[in-house]
């Protein structure tokens, strides 16, 4: 049975976000015949993830705050970090929802073994309306910030590539992107710099190319 | 780097047209409305820093035509 790993902390607005939206994977993985291990809120830490590691899932999601060389768990904790557990990567293909990440552990990952990283080389930036925290999923502005990385994690566990599946999140980015540009609507218009942003610094690292 | 006088009242003046009923999440750093936003702008603080290099990067690719390089 192949396998995913998750991780979602769950301390602040934006963590709650993206593990409200990334959920939808775990459902997706589920149909798809993957054994699930989803460190979900407190189980977010290092501890646990370099133990359920282990099992070597196929593919790996990283949700949480980040620097260049660190992804972190439940309440900021380091849970991943470039030169002490990154081996952990080896021979799995990883896509992290972190400011930075991928400057750092881009790199180490791959020459640790990983299979592909992808990640972000800046701060990640989200849109979103406070007024619909409770209900993240109905919040059209968020979701074209998030769904973008819902295609990608969906058509990885589709069995497709990650050069494919790198393109097919981009051109969600850049579609999304195109949409709020060309809208009327004054928030659309505010919101596309920040997408544009999350667009410029959208990486894969792979063994012999760096996707972006 | 410093923020000129010139980029801090242009991301200001373009700040104040955002909707006053979103926000926007710049990591770890947190989350933040317009006028908390254009506060930490004004204040040319590490939040305040982002949004303008944000915003600037955002307008030099418009000006040159590469938002899509």
């Amino acid at each position: 049975m192949p396998k995913f790993l998750i991780t979602r902390p769950e301390h602040d607005d934006t963590t709650f976000l993206l593990s409200s939206f990334m959920n939808q994977t775990i459902t997706f993985a589920k149909d798809k015949g993957f054994e699930v291990f989803d460190l979900h809120r407190e189980k977010a830490n290092k501890s646990n993830y370099e133990g359920l590691v282990k099992n070597n899932p196929e593919f790996i999601v990283f949700n949480g705050h980040g620097t260049i060389n660190m992804v972190t768990g439940h309440k900021n904790q380091p849970l991943l970090i470039a030169g002490t557990n990154d081996y952990t990567l080896k021979s799995k293909t990883i896509y992290a929802i972190s400011c930075q990440s991928g400057v750092g552990l881009g790199s180490s990952s791959i020459k640790e073994g990983a299979l592909s990283y992808t990640g972000y080389i800046n701060d990640f930036i989200l849109y979103y309306s406070p007024e619909l925290i409770s209900r993240p999923l109905n919040d059209s502005t968020l979701k074209l910030f998030l769904e973008p990385s819902v295609i990608l994690v969906e058509s990885l566990l589709k069995g497709n590539s990650i050069n494919e599946s790198h393109a097919k999140c981009k051109e969600k980015m850049v579609n999304n992107f195109k949409k709020m540009i060309s809208s009327n609507e004054e928030d659309y218009n505010d919101m596309a710099q920040y997408l544009w942003w999350d667009i410029q610094n959208f990486r894969t690292f792979t063994k012999t190319e760096i996707l972006d | 780097e410093v923020i000129s006088e010139k980029e801090k009242q242009l991301v200001i003046f373009r700040l104040s047209k955002m909707p006053a009923n979103k926000k926007i999440s710049i990591g770890s750093e947190g989350q933040f409305n317009k006028d908390e936003l254009i506060q930490h702008v004004e204040n040319e603080d590490a939040v305040g820093k982002k949004i303008v290099e944000i915003q600037m990067a955002f307008l030099r690719a418009m000006k040159s035509g590469t938002l899509y390089a």
